[in-house]
């Protein structure tokens, strides 16, 4: 891993990325963006991302497809990925838990759950601007 | 056959999806609009309509979210978008009414589920205007709700 943790936010939906930038812009880490699972995979493959936030349902290519795919690629096939999506359905879940997907979060999604999940796979220290109030970084 | 759904039951999976994406996402309360604040709230102009299909093996369902121009444009704006562009404002716009009507798809297919009818979603389509009538037959639950000084109109249909 870089000294700062890279995520992949792979959404099809504007508004999500945008509060994920925001939400993870109070960590050191920077945040790369798809709007799809065709754009995530090259993304992936030029960023090498420590983390990859992925929804199911993306036009032109859909979650499950990218995840597949990064475990056909020798190289990506041990990224990290959460799920973040708004499908709930036991089926899904299981689909992505077959193919290596390390958690599972629906939408509407609490900050702090993504957070803490993210966490456990990433270290996430808090930006100097955005120091907690207790003054306790955030760590796996 | 998959299990059937009360109007009521619909009503309460509607409302517990609406509540828990803009209370739970967005920390926006909402309650149910008086029926003077729907009538007010069809003179605040051309409204963003999102809407989700619910596919199931046996089953199908609709979800649509019509939410006041402004109101969409105000959340927009408090999200760190609303930039100069008024066509990449447009866009946002568009993206936010689809994602907040997916939202509610999944919990609304999520509390559907845990009733014994089983559905995936389609992505989110938007239009620039109020939602078409919902098709005849099945069940429908079309609830209004007060929210940030909007008034937003969820209508959930299923076919059973």
């Amino acid at each position: 891993m870089t000294t700062t943790p890279k995520i992949l936010s792979v959404d099809d939906s504007k508004t999500v990325r945008r509060m994920l930038a925001r939400l993870f812009d109070r960590f050191e880490c920077t945040l790369c963006e798809a709007a799809n699972g065709e754009e995530g995979l090259a993304m992936a493959a030029w960023e090498k991302p420590d983390l990859i936030l992925l929804d199911y349902n993306m036009p032109v290519m859909d979650g499950i497809t990218m995840l597949q795919r990064l475990r056909e690629n020798a190289a990506l096939r041990h990224t990290p990925v959460i799920m973040l999506t708004a499908e709930a359905g036991a089926k899904n879940i299981a689909a992505a838990a077959r193919l290596g997907a390390r958690d599972y979060i629906t939408k509407p999604f609490e900050d702090e759950l993504l957070l803490a999940k993210a966490g456990r796979i990433i270290p996430l220290v808090p930006r100097p601007a955005h120091q907690p109030a207790t003054d306790q970084p955030l760590t796996p | 056959m998959p299990p059937s759904i009360s109007n009521n039951e619909l009503d309460l999976i509607a409302a517990a999806a609406l509540q828990s994406v803009l209370a739970g996402q967005f920390q926006l309360p909402a309650r149910p609009a008086s029926s003077a604040e729907v009538a007010q709230s069809k003179a605040a102009g051309p409204a963003w309509t999102g809407s989700v299909e619910l596919q199931g093996e046996e089953l199908a369902g609709r979800v649509w979210l019509q939410s006041p121009g402004p109101w969409i444009e105000s959340l927009n704006g408090s999200l760190g978008n609303g930039g100069a562009d008024p066509a990449a404002r447009e866009g946002e716009c568009l993206d936010l009414a689809g994602e907040l009507c997916n939202m509610m798809a999944g919990r609304i297919a999520a509390g559907l589920a845990a009733a014994g009818c089983r559905y995936t979603l389609s992505t989110p389509t938007v239009i620039r205007a109020a939602p078409p009538p919902a098709p005849p037959g099945g069940k429908t639950s079309q609830t209004c709700w007060t929210c940030a000084g909007g008034v937003l109109t969820l209508t959930v249909w299923i076919s059973r």
